[in-house]
C-alpha cells in the first residue's frame, strides 16, 4: 500500500510494516497505526510516521546511543499493553524536538516510544523514573541555553 | 507558590467550583480526589508536558544535526 509521508512524499509499505498503537500517542490518541522509516545515513535516527496521514510524524532517536546509562522503568500495565514479558522484548526510542538552533535540541526521556517489534505493538509510555524530564538537552554544553 | 498543609480527609477549594480532597497517604503516595466541572481539564503534569512536547515535535521540520550527534556518540 502507498502512504503519504511528511518527509518523503509517497512510500510503498506492506501491511507487515504497520505497528499498531492501541492508545495512539499523547496528544494524538486517534492515530493508531504507525510505520518506522529508517534513515539510511544514520542508524540512530528514525521517523515514526502515521500510516494513515501525513501527520503526525515524529523524529526518534535511540536513547541508549546518547545516554548510555538510560534505564527506563516501565509503569504498571505497560508490559501487558505491549504484549511483552521482559524489557528485552522491547525497543525504546525518544521523541526529539529540534528548534531553530539545532544545538538546543531536546529529547523526551520521560515518555519514550516503546515498541514490541515481534508483536508489532507500540505505545508512548510515561516512565516511573523521577530523574528523567520531557525536555532533556542533547548537547548541554553547547547552544544558546535558551 | 502557595503552600497549604492538610490532613487526610481534609480538603481545600480552588475558585468557586473546584474542590480538592486528600483521601489517603501511604508512604510517598498521596491519593487525591478532585471535584471539578466537566470542562476543566485535569491531567498529570507529565502527561500535559508530553502532549505539549509532542505537538511541538510533529511540527519540527529541521532534522537533528547528524555530525554533532556523531561527535557526541563517538566521544564515548
Amino acid at each position: 500500500m502507498l502512504i503519504k509521508t511528511k518527509d518523503f512524499e509517497y512510500i510503498e509499505i506492506s501491511e507487515e510494516d504497520i505497528i499498531s498503537f492501541p492508545n495512539g500517542v499523547y496528544g494524538f490518541e486517534d492515530t493508531k497505526k504507525f510505520v518506522i522509516l529508517k534513515n539510511p545515513e544514520n542508524i540512530w535516527m528514525m521517523y515514526l510516521q502515521s500510516a494513515e496521514n501525513e501527520d503526525p510524524r515524529f523524529i526518534l532517536l535511540d536513547p541508549f546511543m546518547i545516554f548510555e546509562d538510560y534505564n527506563p522503568l516501565l509503569p504498571e500495565g505497560a508490559f501487558e499493553l505491549l504484549g511483552a514479558s521482559d524489557k528485552k522484548d522491547l525497543n525504546f526510542f525518544v521523541v526529539t524536538v529540534v528548534p531553530e538552533n539545532i544545538k538546543d535540541m531536546t529529547v523526551n526521556l520521560k515518555s519514550p516510544v516503546v515498541i514490541n517489534f515481534d508483536k508489532k505493538i507500540g505505545a508512548q509510555v510515561i516512565l516511573e523514573n523521577k530523574e528523567y524530564t520531557v525536555r532533556t538537552r542533547v548537547f548541554p554544553d553547547e547552544g544558546t541555553g535558551a | 507558590m502557595l503552600v497549604i498543609t492538610r490532613k487526610v480527609a481534609e480538603s481545600f477549594i480552588i475558585g468557586d467550583n473546584i474542590r480538592i480532597n486528600i483521601l489517603s497517604v501511604s508512604g510517598d503516595k498521596i491519593k487525591i480526589g478532585i471535584e471539578a466541572p466537566k470542562d476543566v481539564k485535569i491531567m498529570r503534569t507529565e502527561v500535559y508536558e508530553t502532549i505539549c512536547n509532542n505537538i511541538e515535535a510533529v511540527t519540527t521540520e529541521k532534522l537533528p544535526d547528524l555530525e554533532l550527534l556523531k561527535k557526541k556518540i563517538l566521544k564515548k
